[in-house]
């Protein structure tokens, strides 16, 4: 890969935010799981998902998604989405992980929430 | 799941536009097409299971599952997904075959009126899985039997699939189903092929052994008519191996040049019937005498026809033998290319080596005379093709090219090689 597609930033007070860009396909829901497992093996406190740059999302990207929302939960550690396109929003409504997952419209608002819950 | 905290919905938004009711209809739609490019695309088996297990997971944001493929006798985990290592295989029980046989579409396992034998499977299945709690049981099939079982767990939100996800789960699974009968039916041509390529190598091994038997035979057989004439000792065997190069030379078929190599061992066969005194006689014949050693040809036609051998013509090659391209030969005074090419072939290897050996009205003629005497006698005698690659084959001898060439003399004796070289190069210029 020339172009790194997901990235991982230090969003303070033990919480990261990992980028994911492109299309949430195989190739770059593994690479998703890699930097969130990354960061809860080290010892994380939670993950924020920014899906900003998330142009389309299929469904091995949502098996990928709800294995980290399972896996998150089993580890209790605290998991946030943020600025999704209106189109994943939806689809994450319709398979249910909007359920279990807050989303934010901004990565300010949520790395807010979870330093609180944190 | 249902122990979660459920976030608030304070992100979303009602879904407007061609949204509105539409998305689950496209991303099924998607799923269906990632589905059929995950089982096309993979680089090998396995992965286009863990591609078809996820997309049917993502599907119906289901958290667990596996896929058990029937092989030699039990069921194995071939891929899973939201499960621990160290699944165990699952044996073959009547209840597990009995659901599969009955079976076609999935089913879920913990509902009111669900079948006992349904429950039974499901606990087979749990207990070499105890980390999923069985939800759907999907068997995967062709008509021609049993491939495994696709076991899936609860759903993200806990709910029950709808009769139409069940619809589009089945659809996905005869896809599948599809997907690992090719992979075995691929297994088994290529099984079935390393079997045949072993025995195609032992016939080969076998058809070779058996020509060399037959050549052998024939060569045993050559060697009784040379023994009669021991002028002509090898004689046969050399015009072979000559007229089999000449054959080579001129890109006949294979099937041919075997034809002209047992047909120039066996061109003589007819002077067994030649009064032994004609054979060996050094003194010029008489016209009776002559009459008699001229009838060969056709008496080797007439022995060998009688012989089926696995190539053609073979006896007719050895009837023209003698037959010259003016129309001047026996025993039937053909004429250009109504004498077939390996008679043609052989004409030229018989009068070169009969040139190069001694006989018992004269000694063997130099190298450069007999050279001379087929240039001087094309398209009298010998067609001006076969001539012009003997003398290739012969130039190519002299160098070396081609080893020792067994019918030629040695070097000394009257025998130069250069001289006879340049003397080849100065006859093939006559012959572009």
């Amino acid at each position: 890969m020339s172009h790194l597609r997901v990235r991982t930033r230090e969003g303070g007070g033990g919480i990261s935010v990992v980028y994911v860009d492109g299309y949430l396909n195989s190739l770059l829901g593994e690479e998703m799981e890699r930097a969130v497992y990354d960061v809860v093996d080290a010892g994380g406190a939670g993950v924020v998902l920014n899906f900003e740059g998330t142009k389309l999302i299929n469904s091995i990207g949502i098996s990928f998604v709800i294995g980290i929302v399972e896996r998150m939960r089993e580890r209790n550690s605290t998991l946030a989405f943020c600025s999704l396109k209106r189109i994943n929003q939806e689809l994450f409504q319709m398979t249910g992980v909007s359920r279990y997952v807050r989303l934010f419209d901004t990565e300010e608002e949520a790395l807010v929430f979870l330093a609180q819950s944190v | 799941m249902s122990s979660l905290p459920r976030a608030s919905e304070a992100g979303s938004r009602r879904p407007k536009g061609y949204l509105a009711g539409g998305i689950g209809t496209v991303y099924k739609l998607r799923a269906i097409r990632d589905f059929a490019f995950g089982l096309s695309r993979a680089r090998n088996f396995d992965e286009s299971l863990r591609l078809a297990l996820m997309v049917i997971m993502g599907t119906f944001s289901i958290l667990k599952g596996v896929i058990f493929l029937e092989e030699n006798g039990e069921f194995h985990a071939r891929v899973s997904r939201g499960l621990p290592p160290g699944i165990l295989p699952v044996p073959k029980s009547k209840d597990l075959l009995r659901f599969l046989r009955r079976t076609r579409k999935p089913v879920t396992v913990r509902r009111k009126g669900t079948a006992a034998v349904v429950k039974r499977t499901a606990g087979e299945l749990e207990s070499a899985v105890p980390a999923l709690s069985a939800e759907i049981l999907c068997p995967l099939g062709t008509k021609k039997g049993v491939l495994g079982i696709l076991l899936l767990g609860p759903t993200l939100t806990g709910q029950e699939l709808t009769p139409r996800q069940r619809e589009t789960l089945g659809v996905m699974a005869s896809f599948l189903s599809a997907n690992i009968s090719n992979h075995r039916v691929v297994l088994e041509i290529s099984s079935l092929n390393d079997v045949l390529r072993v025995q195609v190598q032992e016939n080969k091994r076998l058809l070779a052994k058996m020509r060399e038997i037959y050549l052998d035979t024939i060569r045993a057989f050559a060697a009784a008519i040379d023994a009669k004439d021991p002028y002509t000792r090898g004689h046969s065997e050399r015009v072979a191996k000559l007229s089999v190069s000449i054959a080579r030379g001129l890109g006949l078929p294979e099937e041919d040049v075997q034809a002209i190599h047992i047909a120039s061992i066996l061109h003589d066969v007819g002077k067994i019937v030649t009064d032994r005194a004609i054979l060996v006689k050094s003194s010029a014949l008489t016209r009776a005498e002559t009459r008699q050693l001229q009838k060969h040809p056709k008496t080797s036609y007439d022995i060998l026809s009688e012989i089926r051998f696995p190539y053609p013509d073979v006896a007719l090659l050895a009837r023209h033998h003698h037959e010259w391209m003016d129309g001047s030969g026996y025993p039937d005074a053909k004429r250009d290319h109504q004498i077939p090419v390996g008679a043609r072939i052989i004409a030229v290897a018989d009068a070169f080596d009969a040139m190069m050996s001694n006989r018992p009205y004269r000694k063997s003629l130099p190298l450069t005379h007999a050279i001379a005497e087929i240039r001087d006698y094309v398209n009298h005698h010998f067609d001006p093709q076969v001539a012009r690659v003997f003398f290739r084959i012969l130039r190519k001898g002299l160098n070396g090219e081609r080893g020792k060439v067994p019918f030629l003399p040695k070097e000394g004796n009257g025998f130069s090689r250069r001289e006879v070289l340049r003397f080849l190069d100065g006859t093939l210029e006559e012959f572009p």
